[in-house]
């Protein structure tokens, strides 16, 4: 909530003065961080205040003082003197970046924590492996990147995954990872031979021949003793309490390469599966769960949502919403899945990755969202349920698939309209329902952005030709 | 989330990777893009090339095209010279298997022109080149007539050149013959509704001539911003340009101009006039026909039923008096033979603002028009084409299409096709032009703004409608059915890039290396570049020859990689150095513990007694350091003048 006070253009504020109850805070920042501030201002001391439980809410108290703060045409500053009492309507508001279809440069990467945080998001989803590439540098298994890479250029190393940790920290941002298994692992096969399933087409699916398989076969217990190995790997190497352990998209592979595959099949049958490769894959997964609780009992686990449709996952699971056609179909999805219980994120309608012509952030009503934009008006707990149910949403995600997206467009994709969804997760609805009442101050912010340094094109060396923004 | 691509099946069993996509490292080494007409390669021969010792020479002196040239190409030809030992990793990409590795290191170029040229380059210049390498030579010779052939043929020949393990450079050994198929091969960058800086335009226009385009048609004024300072009315841009800030003045479009010469591009200038011309109005009172709303019309005012006017009174003395000065000026401008006049998309205004305008119909009425719009537009027309001619008997009048079909530009003028809602309606709208003996430039395949998701370079071809669909490369001016006559009439294409959604953070990544899939279509010979599938490894090192060489070029095609990303040293502005104090609560004067800025160093707390409360002064980075904190610098406080 904000509230102006007359202009007082005599005065001068020569300081803010930054108070946090809880002190500094050496860690990562958690999902139950704090991020609630209060900002005030007292002219006679010429002095603004930020109050805060914990220094994640005075990091979200100096952007907003920050913004407060504008330029006129003679270079002279101002601020817009101002009340402030503001906290997050959602814990999780995050940004998804897919570095397995196409790489994107621990500096680039970098760069999209900093945009993040001037808009007050909180969880950078690292989706780190896919089919495509594996640029994530294992200590205990080194071949996988060794060998699924792109090239050896193409990697995170564990000091480059670190580095990128702490600068989250700096900024508030949790990183939480996203190693996608049983299916997209068609990169992990490359330095684990035998990992994956062989698959034989079936009718309709037609893949090359031989089908490239990207799911695991978890009849191997050599397989599930790699996955409990790699997991408590990253368990220890990321330190945030949750862990983003994928499993979408498996049906089809589930088809193909378990059912039709004859080894897999009699393995099934031989243990009272009969072919019913659903409990295959409640198999898989709840040795997973196994291994995680393990290897880290405070660990929480979120899964894209058709997982939790197998009844396998931990109570405090997050169900990750991506389904839905269009915005009313997704609604449904978000009113099934808090209806079985589940904690949720959101993001289908915000896959910035599939771009049309048009002002996107609020525009476009479309009714499919591969032709709809409305960003700003999608809203998490859109559904008819209960407040039981709306209170498990725990906020939503803006997701980049990298599909044609790399380090060279990532950023003028993502940005700004990625902060239409992050209104939509940190502000009071009531306040933010209307997009043109929100334009002036947008397009603030987008200018901010740019004035800052971002959004630009930086040109890298190369002879003489620099860009200048 | 993978979105499967309906279009799989045309790259899909050629490959055999994820989705039917190709592989993701599937690329040529040394292919020359766009394609040229004739290229003889020995075996993949390949020489080897040492970038501290090669050599360019020239048969001419003091030719600055070719000069700056030669420094230019030094660069782009082994972008990363200096910078090997920074890298983390050594460069591993190896020699392509296939190859054959020739004991010779070739040691120069030799290149040879007929003739200087110390002007502009035109529509008629001669752009053939031959290049010819010896297997068995350590030099190679570049022939041509012009020195514009010669600017092609060193691009060419820097494509050849590619890098391989331990950072040797090799070039791949051809000898090539090559000439465009069509004269005009363009950029169209839209300043009107974004503005672009001169150094954007500039990166523009480099990578234009690394594709081998050499027209950058410059869409300068609309109804949203008028950009383009004019010194004989320099209340235009003063009142007409977003800011003081967004201007382009007489200078700098001259330096526009000069680089574009040295890269041989023409800067084709578009004034679009008699409508798209609301900007005007603003430093021209009087200049716009005021509009008054039928019912039918949607109105685009701020309160939703006034008009906003974007077409000129052309009943006015004192309006195509303007119009005549103001061309005078800017055909003196532009040295480009050619010159854009608009013309597009006034027929709803000619209702609104004409028909419906009182004085202009009584006007009308008066002067034997009855209420005949078109005889209007056709009035106004006529007095624009005299007073070009006027100016310059030797300018040519290019239109947007729709003014053709009014018979009053000259012959000699070119019909700019936009139109046409699909591939088969944009071809009858060639056919119709070049049936009618107009002059033609295709544009309506290659609206690059209208962005879809997918590989639309050489594929999603998912509907019908231009703006859902991709195939850039398979768009064809000539793919009409007409006579052999209609055809030569064809001069070539142009991407555009209209700005309503781009400006100049996203101009590059939207624009390349897409338009390049049209430059190829319209340098390259059709029947050797049939094929998208072909075509693609050869896109993808130039895509990422592109990427090397520094530019912001985004990935056209799913999945795959680049050996050098796009990776930029971030440059944010520079804050001031950050004092960061510790005082006990209440406290008026802070003592200072000076960090640097952006330090982890932790700050020694004051802790007041009694309290568990700690309270920390910091300054807010200010932007760019031109900023003075009222004379203290480093200080506790930042200096905030409330409003």
């Amino acid at each position: 909530m904000t509230t102006t006070n007359a202009p007082n253009p005599n005065t001068t504020i020569t300081q803010l003065i930054v108070n946090v109850t809880k002190g500094c805070d050496s860690g990562y920042p958690q999902m139950d961080m704090d991020e609630s501030y209060n900002i005030y201002f007292n002219t006679t001391s010429h002095t603004g205040y930020l109050d805060a439980n914990e220094i994640w809410g005075a990091i979200r108290g100096l952007e907003s003082f920050s913004q407060l703060i504008y330029e006129d045409s003679n270079n002279n500053w101002f601020v817009k003197l101002s009340t402030i009492s503001d906290q997050p309507r959602f814990p999780h508001r995050g940004i998804l970046m897919d570095c397995s279809r196409h790489y994107i440069s621990v500096r680039i990467i970098k760069q999209n924590l900093d945009l993040m945080a001037m808009s007050k998001m909180n969880v950078f989803h690292w989706h780190l492996t896919d089919s495509e590439s594996f640029p994530y540098v294992s200590a205990k298994f080194p071949n996988l990147s060794a060998k699924g890479a792109y090239s050896p250029k193409h990697v995170y190393t564990q000091a480059q995954i670190k580095d990128v940790i702490n600068y989250a920290r700096l900024l508030g941002i949790r990183v939480v990872a996203e190693f996608d298994t049983p299916g997209h692992m068609g990169a992990w096969e490359h330095g684990q031979p035998g990992l994956l399933a062989k698959c034989y087409a079936e009718e309709g699916w037609g893949d090359t021949d031989p089908m490239i398989s990207n799911i695991i076969d978890p009849t191997k217990d050599a397989n599930l003793q790699f996955i409990s190995q790699f997991f408590d790997e990253a368990l220890h190497l990321f330190p945030d309490n949750y862990m983003h352990f994928g499993g979408d998209e498996t049906i089809r592979y589930q088809n193909a390469c378990w059912l039709n595959n004859s080894d897999i099949l009699t393995w099934m049958q031989s243990h009272n599966m009969s072919n019913d490769n659903s409990k295959l894959l409640k198999y898989y997964l709840s040795n997973l769960v196994q291994f995680v609780q393990k290897s880290r009992s405070n660990a929480s686990m979120i899964f894209w949502q058709e997982v939790l449709d197998q009844n396998v996952a931990p109570n405090t699971s997050i169900a990750h919403v991506w389904k839905g056609n269009s915005y009313e179909d997704s609604m449904q999805e978000m009113n099934h899945v808090t209806q079985n219980g589940h904690l949720a994120i959101y993001s289908s309608c915000w896959y910035l990755d599939l771009i049309k012509y048009g002002v996107l952030w609020d525009d476009v009503n479309e009714t499919a969202f591969e032709d709809r934009g409305m960003y700003y008006q999608c809203n998490p707990t859109d559904f008819n349920g209960t407040d039981a149910q709306k209170k498990l949403v725990l906020g939503g995600e803006a997701c980049l698939w990298g599909e044609i997206v790399d380090g060279a467009n990532v950023i003028q994709r993502m940005w700004p309209n990625a902060g239409a969804a992050a209104e939509r997760l940190w502000s009071d609805l009531e306040q933010t329902r209307n997009s043109t009442a929100a334009w002036p101050r947008f397009h603030e912010h987008r200018c901010r952005m740019i004035a800052r340094g971002f959004l630009g094109p930086f040109a890298r060396e190369s002879g003489s030709y620099h860009s200048k923004h | 989330m993978v979105k499967l691509i309906f279009l799989v099946n045309l790259i899909g069993l050629a490959y055999g990777w994820y989705y039917g996509r190709p592989a993701p490292d599937l690329m040529t080494r040394g292919g020359v893009w766009p394609l040229p007409q004739a290229v003889t390669t020995y075996n993949n021969f390949t020489h080897n090339i040492d970038p501290a010792s090669f050599q360019f020479t020239i048969n001419l002196s003091n030719c600055d095209i070719i000069d700056k040239a030669f420094q230019r190409y030094m660069t782009w030809m082994f972008p990363f010279k200096q910078r090997y030992m920074t890298w983390m990793f050594p460069f591993k990409q190896g020699f392509p298997t296939g190859t054959n590795k020739s004991s010779i290191t070739l040691t120069q170029l030799n290149v040879i022109v007929n003739k200087c040229d110390n002007g502009y380059p035109q529509m008629e210049m001669n752009e053939q080149y031959t290049l010819v390498m010896d297997p068995s030579s350590p030099t190679a010779t570049l022939i041509a007539e012009e020195v514009w052939g010669a600017l092609r043929g060193l691009e060419s020949f820097s494509h050849l050149v590619f890098k391989g393990a331990n950072n040797n450079w090799f070039v791949k050994t051809a000898t090539i013959i090559d000439k465009p198929r069509f004269q005009h091969r363009g950029t169209m960058l839209d300043s009107s509704r974004h503005f672009i800086s001169i150094s954007l335009i500039k990166r523009n226009l480099e990578l234009m001539a690394m594709n081998k385009m050499n027209v950058f048609h410059w869409h300068l004024t609309d109804s949203e911003s008028f950009p383009y300072q004019s010194l004989k009315f320099p209340e235009m841009s003063a009142q007409g340009a977003f800011t003081p800030m967004h201007v382009y003045n007489q200078s700098q479009i001259k330096d526009v101009i000069d680089y574009a010469r040295l890269l041989g591009i023409r800067v084709v200038a578009e004034f679009d006039t008699p409508g798209h011309m609301g900007a005007w109005g603003l430093g021209r009172p009087g200049l716009l026909a005021s509009c008054y709303s039928d019912g039918n019309d949607l109105g685009y005012g701020p309160d939703g039923k006034t008009i906003l006017s974007n077409i000129i009174d052309p009943t006015k003395q004192e309006n195509l008096q303007f119009i005549k000065d103001f061309f005078d000026e800017a055909l003196h401008l532009f040295p480009d033979n050619y010159m854009h006049f608009g013309g597009d998309e006034t027929i709803d205004y000619q209702n609104s603002c004409w028909l419906n305008n009182s004085d202009i119909s009584a006007w009308m009425k008066n002067n034997s028009m009855a209420n005949n719009n078109t005889q209007l537009l056709n009035y106004y027309l006529t007095n624009l084409v005299k007073s070009v001619q006027n100016v310059s008997s030797t300018a040519k009048m290019i239109f947007w299409q729709e003014v053709l079909d009014q018979n009053v530009a000259p012959n000699s003028s070119i019909a700019h096709v936009w139109k046409g809602g699909n591939y088969n309606a944009s071809m009858e709208e060639m056919f119709n032009v070049t049936r009618d003996g107009h002059l033609a430039i295709y544009s309506s395949c290659w609206y690059l703004n209208y962005i879809k998701y997918g590989a639309v370079w050489g594929y999603d071809n998912s509907t019908n409608f231009f703006r859902d669909r991709g195939m850039y490369y398979e768009c064809d001016p000539t793919g009409f059915n007409g006579t052999d006559q209609q055809k030569s009439l064809v001069l070539g294409g142009e991407v555009c890039m209209w700005g309503e959604m781009v400006d100049g953070t996203n101009l590059i990544p939207r624009l390349w290396p897409n338009a390049g899939a049209a430059a190829e279509r319209l340098w390259s010979d059709p029947a050797q570049t049939k094929s998208a599938n072909a075509a693609w490894p050869r896109f993808h090192e130039h895509r990422c020859r592109l990427l090397a060489r520094g530019y912001q070029v985004e990935p056209p095609n799913d999945p795959d990689f680049c050996y050098d990303e796009y990776d930029p040293v971030f440059q944010a502005p520079t804050p001031p150095a950050m004092a960061t104090t510790a005082v006990p609560t209440g406290a008026q004067t802070p003592p200072a513990t000076t960090v640097s800025a952006g330090a982890q160093t932790s700050p020694s707390m004051n802790v007041s007694t009694g309290t568990k409360t700690m309270t920390t002064t910091t300054v807010p980075t200010g932007g760019s350091g031109k900023i003075e904190f009222a004379g203290i610098v480093l200080l506790v406080s930042i200096i905030l003048l409330l409003l």
